[in-house]
């Protein structure tokens, strides 16, 4: 049935998220399009929740119901301190949420893939992916990605995070290569990694990565670093 | 339906904020203010005269391929009833169109220690009308001092599902649990407004291949462990044959005492056992 | 002159009407562009090929060969340039030796737009046309459905917007060969950087009285930067069910081994290195 009213746009990117023992990292590419037009090549996608607290938000697909999750996140984060006698709103109560806020819209979805990251009150790393309804797993995942070229960077990670279709050489197919939690440095290659090999081949990723690292011995980092602009 | 719901579908800010018995003008009434669910659930639904279309047209996959939202569904969920209590068993994978969006997804909801769930359909909508029901179950304990027959958790879901018939919920889920009055009892109740009591149900893509093999060897008399042993076998039937069934399966044995998990087991090794061992799957060729 | 073979249009109308998703051309999504200067025509064009959002081909060639001196770029359906430029070239060679004279652009032309017209619009080649021919420089462009322009400057395709705003800004008359090539490359550029559907490299071919020269990747600044790790795997990593090894001597087994002796000239083709034992 063709409908004449449509609320939506896609704007393009893409957003991934990893989680090692003591820290997770979130990243996602700054390109903004919509059909074969550039909005903005500067245009970040993942948002810090609250000042002190170590949850990260990240966001794609429709930009504005993207935008609003994360202000609604952001608020509910900064509130939750004030209601609970300057307690930080954990990462598991974010997570379930932000599931009940996606879950509100059910019949109007807000057309927005999230990946929540933090860290847990034993400072272990946590990260939830979303579908636009709210469906999560509450024990959390090692890997997410959502977005234009997600198809593109999921197998990848399934390969390089959880060692899938991996055997151990000399157990002839045999024994799986055990998986085991990666640190930092190889993390935020494999990032780097599977943007510049998305941006290679998906039209609508591009021009700028954003990567934020929450870890438990050094807080919230940012960086930001180039991708192929054409 | 459409109209009932659009009576309540002014801009709130989620789930929880409508409070129709509140009087408070201050600013703690933000909208974050925990209140307990009220009586009538409110949900953002779009402003226009058709809402249940316009969700069809952006979501339902089955009607139209290019949808531009898809959201997790999930498939091939089975449940019977014998001597020793209920066997639920469930595979683990989430689709989202043709993409394979979780191998890792737990279908089984734990609703209370006693009773479980089962998630088949949409997987949001399966997760968060569960997990609701648990809080129902709580609540019921707690006013009546007893608690809560299968048959009545069911009976709460059921209704709730109903009033939101049309509008485009997805769920085809069964309720397990052991209780002094009913003994074990197993429900299927879906996004239709049926619910069913029975002795066995599969649920799900998948639910015809599973079907095949638990109908053949089905028997109340069995021993748990042959219980466990034929759950286990008819899920992987499925997810040999369904596209959309993979990943592990997840057992549960559940018993007056409560339910015991009995694994989550990645199907990609059994499958080669199951071969191997039994001679099972003889259509699968390792020669070339 | 034999057709199209139709026979499976009305099924796959009936299918994709039961909802079957049609299977998606490679597009050339593309920027080209065209610009006459003092003494012949520059014709440029990106090389990035899309099917949907996904690149396919990062340096394919939409510059086709017409005649010597006459050469043409190609967008929209990939397939429909790609053989629309060889049959008219074709058509052109055969046509120049029956009439004993250099092939004239208009001529080229004049067979692609009868040819268009006459698939109505089916068959989705948008081109730009250039070449210098006895009666002097010209530059065309061609739209599917068989209309045709004559331009000092033009462009086309998705990115045809972002590469006419340079030329709406720089592009004079009397311009010299290296100012009309520095001109092309720069609106290729803004069509490569701006437009999704058009990137990587760009190609340019210049065609004067004397000759064409086909500058093949004349810039490349898309170039790829050097990934931050290995991914080589280890030999046994992953799995197999069955094993099977052909040595070179038992090659026999399995190919056909015709020795043509070294008076027959034979075919000669691409060299294959077997394993060395």
């Amino acid at each position: 049935m063709r409908h004449g009213w449509n609320p939506y746009t896609d704007n393009g990117g893409s957003i991934i998220g990893i989680a090692g023992d003591d820290f997770v990292i979130l990243a996602g590419d700054t390109r903004h399009t919509s059909g074969y037009n550039i909005n903005s090549r500067d245009e970040r996608k993942v948002y810090r929740l609250g000042e002190n607290s170590s949850l990260v938000l990240a966001t794609v697909g429709f930009g504005a119901d993207a935008k609003d999750l994360a202000q609604t996140m952001r608020r509910a984060v900064e509130d939750f301190k004030f209601q609970h006698n300057l307690k930080d709103m954990t990462v598991s109560a974010a997570a379930q949420f932000l599931c009940t806020v996606l879950y509100g819209n059910r019949f109007f979805p807000k057309y927005a893939y999230c990946i929540l990251g933090g860290l847990d009150k034993n400072g272990k790393a946590r990260l939830y992916s979303y579908d636009p309804v709210g469906s999560y797993s509450k024990e959390g995942e090692s890997r997410a990605a959502a977005g234009a070229a997600s198809s593109l960077i999921v197998p990848f990670l399934d390969n390089q995070v959880e060692f899938k279709n991996q055997y151990i050489p000399s157990s002839k197919g045999t024994q799986e290569r055990p998986v085991e939690h990666l640190d930092r440095d190889t993390v935020v290659r494999l990032v780097k990694d599977a943007f510049t090999g998305a941006t290679e081949r998906h039209i609508e990723v591009g021009d700028g990565l954003q990567i934020v690292t929450v870890s438990a011995q050094d807080g919230y980092q940012e960086e930001i670093m180039p991708l192929k602009r054409d | 339906m459409d109209t009932l719901v659009a009576r309540y579908a002014s801009p709130q800010e989620n789930f929880y904020s409508a409070d129709p018995f509140s009087t408070d003008d201050d600013i703690e009434s933000s909208a974050l203010r925990p209140v307990k669910p009220p009586a009538t659930h409110t949900f953002a639904v779009p402003p226009i005269p058709q809402p249940s279309a316009f969700l069809r047209a952006a979501t339902d996959d089955s009607q139209n391929a290019d949808c531009p939202i898809k959201l997790a569904h999930g498939t091939t969920t089975l449940a019977f009833r014998f001597k020793g209590g209920i066997i639920v068993a469930t595979d683990s994978r989430a689709t989202a169109g043709n993409w394979i969006a979780s191998q890792t997804v737990k279908k089984v909801i734990e609703i209370n220690d006693k009773m479980v769930g089962t998630m088949a359909g949409g997987a949001a909508d399966c997760q968060f009308w569960l997990s609701y029901l648990g809080m129902e179950c709580r609540l019921h304990e707690l006013r009546h001092k007893r608690r809560i027959t299968v048959a009545a958790a069911s009976k709460i879901l059921a209704n709730i599902v109903y009033s939101y018939k049309g509008m485009g919920l997805s769920m085809g889920t069964m309720m397990a649990g052991v209780t002094p009055t009913e003994g074990p009892a197993l429900y299927y109740i879906d996004s239709d407004g049926t619910r069913l009591k029975g002795d066995l149900f599969c649920v799900g893509s998948g639910q015809t291949f599973a079907y095949g093999v638990l109908d053949a060897e089905y028997s109340y008399d069995l021993e748990v462990e042959d219980a466990l042993e034929l759950g286990a076998r008819s899920i992987l039937a499925a997810t040999h044959r369904d596209a959309y069934s993979g990943g592990s399966i997840n057992l549960y044995h559940v018993k007056e005492e409560g339910w015991v998990k009995h694994g989550f087991r990645d199907t990609h090794p059994i499958f080669w056992k199951t071969k191997l061992e039994k001679g099972e799957f003889s259509n699968v060729s390792t020669d070339f | 002159m034999p057709g199209f073979d139709f026979s499976n249009h009305t099924r796959n109308a009936a299918l994709h009407a039961k909802g079957v998703p049609l299977p998606k051309a490679t597009s050339t999504g593309t920027t080209i562009v065209g610009c006459i200067f003092d003494g012949g025509v520059v014709i440029a064009a990106d090389t990035r090929a899309t099917s949907g959002p996904i690149v396919a081909d990062k340096n394919c060639e939409k510059l086709h060969y017409i005649s010597p001196q006459i050469w043409c770029a190609g967008a929209g359906t990939a397939a429909d340039t790609e053989f629309t430029t060889a049959l008219i070239s074709s058509q052109l060679e055969l046509h120049s030796l029956s009439t004993g004279r250099k092939p004239r652009v208009v001529t080229c032309m004049t067979m692609l737009k009868q040819h268009l017209f006459r698939y109505q619009g089916h068959i989705g080649a948008y081109l730009v046309v250039a070449g210098v021919d006895p009666t002097g420089v010209h530059l065309f462009t061609v739209h599917a459905h068989g209309s045709t322009d004559k331009l000092p400057y033009v462009t086309m395709g998705s990115g045809s917007l972002a590469a006419m705003a340079i030329f709406e800004s720089q592009w004079k008359k009397n311009l010299t060969r290296d100012e009309a090539v520095a001109l092309c490359s720069e609106a290729i550029e803004a069509g490569i950087f701006n437009d999704l559907g058009s990137g990587s490299n760009v190609d340019v071919c210049v065609i004067t009285e004397e000759k064409a020269t086909l500058l093949r990747n004349y810039k490349t600044p898309n170039v790829r930067v050097p990934k931050e790790q290995s991914y080589r795997f280890e030999r046994g990593t992953t799995a197999y069910l069955k094993e099977m090894v052909v040595k070179r001597k038992d090659l026999k087994q399995y190919v056909t081994i015709v020795d043509l002796g070294s008076s027959a000239p034979g075919p000669s083709g691409d060299v294959m290195e077997l394993d060395v034992e």
